[in-house]
């Protein structure tokens, strides 16, 4: 049964979530075909929510996946941009969304560079969206520091500038041998965490942070495979306690207790 | 499309390029877009190579069928990501009635694979501190269903029974959030 006149209100929001039932799912879909004014409504949610997520560039083998599909293996590789957060700056009207940057080619992310990877493993994913999350705290009135070409989008160098910045929040994690196997550097919500000494995973398990303390432990973000030396997390306000984890590759939503690896505190 | 050597194709003209069957508009698209596909898969999934193959069919779909993307809906990457967030979960969804057959016999097993940690996912979004902010700012009744459901690939009965609020309370918390994000996003001058 549709009618026109009939919208779905709140069914509309958590269609646009792709959180109904099915069956009320289809009523949704029904009234959309009839009502101009649902189908902008759920353009401008969707939209919304599209602003809640960032890039994280996939490993080659995806684009080479995507090649073999549509038929065209000899199709240039592209390097997908991990561009800078569409925030801010002046406005640009009549400019597409993701149009913003240079008109030449960016280079690869830094994270893809030769000379920086060598001891990357497999964890590609995890070491971008770590390049991007520590770029989007960059990006906070530095706009022009986001370019890709310039060293300063380098995880290695913001982290080791807010290391050695004065009065830096610095926290290390021991682990179960006594050994300094990370320390944590706070730079506001933002962590840098620097691996000094974490065996490499192997394929499928990941490394991830926790904070402590709480009612139950807090994941801060996954870390990379042991193979990065620096990841940036996110640091909740009360932050103090902290331990590392051993979880499967793509993270978990609480800490494997008998698979903690490290762990420390940081300073208030 | 545009002839000047310095404007770089919109969307549009891609999307019209790769209806053309032209491979190096795809590979532009996938440039531009490929890292938040990946990342909303990967986010909603949380599985790097199940989350790779969506990100990989969402690419494909265009391929076969890019007439499906209307400009005048939305821009390309709202399409994508879209496309994206229903493909990662129906993934989810079919994986969890898998397990709950595999299972019936534990039927004292709550799913807690599929609980969500709302204030570690909105820590670990790859966003521009404002997004965070946005989002941050939302009463968190409003805040945490819309992230259960959006990340955590959870139907609003599911966020519902998580926290422990009536089914109906939820989806209108669902609707106010939203268009609160979206106001707040605006006034931070995001573009949507």
């Amino acid at each position: 049964v549709t009618d026109a006149d009939h919208h779905p209100g709140d069914d509309l929001a958590v269609y646009a979530l792709d959180a109904l039932d099915p069956d009320e799912a289809r009523v949704v879909e029904a009234h959309l075909e009839i009502c101009p004014a649902c189908r902008a409504e759920l353009d401008e949610q969707r939209a919304t929510l599209g602003a809640l997520t960032g890039d994280e560039a996939p490993p080659p083998s995806v684009w080479a996946g995507i090649a073999r599909t549509i038929g065209a293996a000899d199709a240039p590789t592209p390097l997908p941009v991990t561009s800078p957060p569409r925030t801010a700056g002046p406005a640009q009207p009549g400019m597409a969304t993701g149009e913003d940057d240079d008109a030449t080619a960016p280079p690869p992310p830094s994270h893809l560079r030769p000379g920086r990877t060598a001891r990357r493993g497999p964890g590609r994913w995890v070491a971008a969206a770590a390049a991007v999350a520590a770029a989007a705290v960059v990006a906070v009135g530095a706009v022009a520091l986001l370019r890709p070409n310039d060293e300063a989008t380098d995880l290695n160098d913001v982290a080791q500038a807010a290391l050695e910045a004065p009065g830096a929040r610095v926290g290390t994690l021991t682990s179960g041998d006594g050994g300094q196997a990370a320390r944590l550097v706070v730079d506001g919500g933002t962590g840098y965490l620097l691996v000094d000494d974490l065996p490499v995973l192997p394929e499928g398990q990941i490394y991830q942070l926790w904070k402590l303390g709480g009612p139950a432990p807090v994941s801060m973000g996954t870390v990379g495979d042991g193979g990065a030396s620096v990841a940036a997390v996110g640091v909740p306000a009360d932050t103090s306690q902290l331990a590392i984890s051993v979880e499967p590759a793509g993270g978990s939503v609480a800490p494997t207790v008998d698979q903690i690896v490290a762990q420390g505190s940081v300073p208030a | 499309m545009g002839s000047a050597t310095h404007d770089r194709p919109t969307d549009e003209a891609l999307a019209d390029a790769v209806a053309r069957r032209d491979s190096r508009a795809l590979a532009e698209i996938y440039r531009r877009y490929g890292g938040a596909v990946g990342g909303l898969a990967r986010r909603v999934i949380r599985d790097d190579h199940r989350a790779e193959e969506v990100c990989q069919t969402v690419f494909t779909d265009l391929w076969s069928h890019p007439e499906r993307f209307d400009p005048s809906r939305g821009s390309l990457r709202s399409w994508l990501l879209t496309h994206a967030h229903g493909r990662s979960v129906d993934l989810v969804r079919s994986e969890e009635a898998r397990r709950r057959r595999d299972e019936r016999d534990a039927r004292e097993a709550p799913p807690s694979w599929l609980e969500c940690d709302v204030e570690g996912t909105v820590a670990g979004l790859a966003v521009a501190d404002e997004v965070r902010q946005a989002l941050d700012n939302l009463p968190p009744e409003e805040r945490d269903p819309i992230v259960l459901a959006y990340f955590g690939g959870q139907s609003y009965r599911q966020a519902a029974a998580q926290l422990g609020q009536p089914e109906g309370t939820v989806k209108s918390r669902i609707r106010a959030g939203l268009g609160k994000l979206r106001r707040a996003l605006e006034a931070e001058g995001v573009t949507l």
